[in-house]
């Protein structure tokens, strides 16, 4: 289905063509603009075909190290469960709030096109999952050496694939507001957990036991049950999970009618806000006793009154700071104190973020200690599922950069906001140093902790994990001058041009990263101790000469200060 | 603030969005910007802004040459672009207060003059409002009186006229302008309405494919000039006609 008119276009174009030939100039003009016209090619694609090949990868691990196909089948199945569950919130996504709904409706096309639209956006975008489920069958099929299972691949695929979207048609028509878009990431984080050797035999092992109930259980699985009648398994009752496919297969014509009955886009409106009135002044001056409610609007009188007191406050720490905000303020400069502000508008919370990461590693070992209690042995792998989870939590807030690096869009290209208001790489990057420098005895606590446990569940002694907890704070609190300087960079064109300064620059920095990585890897996995500490004293100082080889560059102007947005 | 161009050169890919750019401009003077869509204005205005930085070719402010960590000579100029950089959930009132202490122009005083400037651009009743919640033109005018409050010594402006401002807010924006740039302000906007370049400027600077065509006063183009009431429509008919 097409919205414009191909023969239109195919006219346009020839008769562009032809005017363009008739003068020179135009020709000369022509020229010159597709010159400068780069053809952009989407990495998508190539990551989505990476991320088949890795579920076929673990696939064929599992059945290679268990010798049965049904946990590799079992694998894919769990994998296509989840990424149906974000199917789903991709179709609820651009039925209801696709980018180009808002264009589309100021033009006279009729809902049922419009949603013929969506929907068949929502199908092109799906293809690839096709790729994943021909990767997972087919490397089962190969690796058992079955020319029947491989003639199957393709058909079976085809059928699971229809399967899912008839699932994920389903869901949506009925449960709308369900939110499906938090259930993958769980999958895809199993995904990546099985690179890690612990992790990997232990869902191996889950899924060596448990592979056949889950195919026949889950409906994603049903079609790979059926496959697997092609690898030499004749457990012929497995034929019969034909008719549950047939039955959610022949709900498509119905959740179809369902979603386009339901289908009533409007364009989304914001309720009217109230007027942000500065805290200092809420109650007294706007609310005449406490039961009031706060008015929408505050009288036209008030509002000078409120903009003389308030407009230049002196400069005070967030709301309600607690120790580790108020300590950050102490240590700040009147500049950075400024910065901060503008960094950080709203209000910054450093130790409320700690307690939940707190927390999430408290329940994290709760939940090892109950799993423990009942199959002894998963005590470590839960442990370290929770840990890393709270981990990723916690990174996000120690190199957390606020407003500092957001964008304007500005006659094409992203411009960094600071760069308007003459803000310096150099303050900048201090003020956000130090907010992650305040945060490192909170760091520091969590990785012992974390070691202590982990080393304790292992079995392994206590002081080697308390060591190990030392180096990851001061690799991680390392990472800070990497990320920094990828953000400043992320706001420049410095590796957008094909000139010996700008490869200069992605050289030296790309080296100076990778040698971060290599030795913050070593410090961590070299066995010799003494060579492992040397690697991490080395890895530090490294990290910060990152920041200061790009703040050369930067000073002398290599670059420009603007982006072209990506496509 | 005296700025100086010397052969300032920009290309994008292959395209030249400014080719030997040489202008002198002195301290006070209010300069239009003119120029086809994708002349090189905008970049002009980026290249003074320490944003886009040129190819070849330098620039002086006060006679000393302007690079990215020169923070002193950055901290006295204020670039408006076509899209403000706010703070969009944050109300016109803490906007203006983050750009007026980051332009270190908070001192006692600062609040009577921030007054009456959201008075004069009609802003007063919406002070208090998050600028997500205002019109295009409102949020616009919200950033220019941070930006004349903060009473830098050279304003970039990028279509200013463009901005979906208000026949009252253009003429408030105009009145204050002329009066920045008579205690020695340097304004450079850019815009497409020839007839506000030629009642809103000291010099007009005409740009084609990133070269100047014309960088003088109006007087003096129209001495120049065939058409002596209609000068830049003329000079705008030629630039196309050179271009035939």
């Amino acid at each position: 289905m097409k919205l414009h008119s191909p023969q239109f276009e195919r006219a346009l174009k020839r008769a562009r063509k032809s005017a363009i030939k008739r003068s020179p100039e135009l020709k000369r003009e022509a020229r010159r603009a597709s010159r400068g016209f780069r053809k952009h090619y989407s990495g998508s694609m190539i990551g989505r075909a990476l991320f088949a090949g890795l579920l076929g990868f673990y696939a064929w691990t599992i059945v290679s190290s268990r010798g049965n196909a049904a946990a590799g089948l079992a694998l894919v199945t769990i994998w296509m469960l989840s990424w149906s569950f974000s199917r789903a919130q991709s179709l609820i996504s651009l039925l209801y709030q696709s980018g180009d709904l808002s264009a589309l409706s100021f033009l006279p096309i009729e809902k049922p096109v419009l949603f013929r639209w969506e929907l068949q956006k929502y199908f092109w975008a799906s293809v690839m999952s096709l790729l994943d489920l021909i990767a997972g069958y087919g490397t089962i099929a190969v690796y058992l050496n079955s020319p029947a299972a491989m003639a199957a691949t393709i058909p079976a695929a085809v059928l699971a694939w229809f399967t899912m979207h008839a699932l994920v048609l389903f869901c949506a028509s009925r449960w709308p507001r369900f939110p499906y878009g938090a259930i993958p990431a769980l999958a895809i984080f199993s995904l990546i957990g099985l690179g890690f050797a612990h992790l990997g035999e232990h869902l191996a092992d889950a899924l060596h036991t448990f592979g056949i109930p889950i195919n026949v259980l889950l409906p994603t699985g049903w079609t790979a049950s059926v496959f697997l009648l092609f690898t030499g398994d004749h457990d012929w009752t497995l034929a019969l999970l034909l008719i549950p496919i047939a039955g959610v297969l022949s709900t498509i014509p119905n959740s179809l009618a369902r979603l386009r009955a339901q289908y009533d886009f409007k364009e989304a409106t914001r309720p009217e806000v109230s007027d942000i009135i500065p805290q200092e002044i809420e109650e007294t001056d706007i609310a005449t006793s406490p039961s009031d409610e706060r008015p929408l609007r505050v009288e036209s009188e008030a509002v000078e009154k409120i903009v003389r007191q308030n407009l230049l406050p002196p400069p005070a720490p967030w709301h309600a700071p607690a120790w580790p905000e108020k300590l950050l303020w102490r240590w700040l400069t009147p500049r950075e104190r400024i910065l901060a502000e503008f960094v950080f508008p709203q209000k910054i919370a450093i130790l409320k973020g700690w307690i939940k990461s707190f927390r999430n590693a408290g329940i994290a070992v709760l939940l090892a200690l109950a799993v423990g209690l009942r199959s002894p042995g998963w005590e470590a792998l839960i442990l370290i599922v929770g840990l890393v989870v709270t981990g990723f939590g916690t990174l996000l807030k120690l190199l957390g950069s606020g407003a500092a690096f957001e964008t304007v869009n500005s006659s094409g290209t992203n411009m960094p906001r600071y760069a308007c208001y003459g803000i310096g790489m150099r303050e900048l990057s201090r003020l956000l140093l130090k907010y992650t420098a305040i945060q490192i005895p909170l760091l520091l606590l969590l990785t012992l902790l974390c070691g202590g446990l982990i080393a304790h569940f292992s079995s392994s002694p206590i002081g080697v994990g308390l060591l190990l907890a030392l180096k990851v704070t001061g690799l991680v609190a390392a990472l800070r001058f990497i990320s920094l300087t990828l953000s400043f960079s992320s706001c420049t064109n410095d590796s957008s041009r094909f000139r010996l300064k700008n490869i200069a620059l992605v050289i030296i920095l790309l080296t100076a990263i990778g040698t971060f990585l290599v030795l913050a890897a070593a410090a961590i996995f070299v066995p010799d101790p003494t060579a492992a500490w040397i690697m991490w004293a080395i890895a530090l100082p490294n990290a910060a000469l990152v920041p200061k080889i790009y703040a050369w560059f930067y000073n002398r102007n290599w670059f420009d200060l603007m982006a072209v947005p990506r496509r | 603030m005296n700025i100086e161009l010397r052969e300032v050169v920009k290309a994008y890919n292959s395209v030249r969005a400014l080719d030997r750019v040489s202008l002198n401009i002195a301290a006070g003077q209010i300069i239009s910007l003119l120029g086809p869509n994708g002349a090189g204005k905008t970049t002009l205005i980026r290249c003074l802004a320490g944003i886009a930085v040129p190819d070849r070719g330098a620039i002086y402010f006060e006679g000393e040459e302007f690079r990215r960590d020169r923070m002193d000579l950055r901290r006295r100029m204020h670039i408006l672009p076509d899209f403000p950089a706010l703070f969009w959930d944050q109300s016109v009132l803490r906007n203006i207060s983050i750009i007026l202490r980051l332009f270190d122009a908070d001192q006692p005083g600062a609040e009577d003059r921030v007054v009456e400037l959201l008075r004069d651009f009609d802003l007063l009743p919406l002070s208090l409002r998050p600028v997500n919640s205002l019109s295009r033109g409102q949020a616009y005018k919200a950033a220019l009186v941070a930006l004349i409050a903060a009473r830098r010594e050279l304003w970039l402006l990028d279509e200013p006229f463009a901005s979906g401002m208000d026949p009252h807010g253009i003429e408030a924006f105009k009145r204050h302008a002329r009066a920045a740039a008579a205690q020695g302000t340097t304004i450079l906007y850019s815009t497409q309405l020839l007839d506000v370049a030629e009642r809103f400027s000291d010099r007009v600077c005409v740009i084609h494919k990133g070269e100047v065509r014309a960088f003088d006063t109006l007087t003096r183009l129209r001495e120049g000039a065939r058409d002596k009431d209609n000068v830049l429509e003329e000079l705008f008919r030629q630039l196309r006609e050179d271009h035939a």
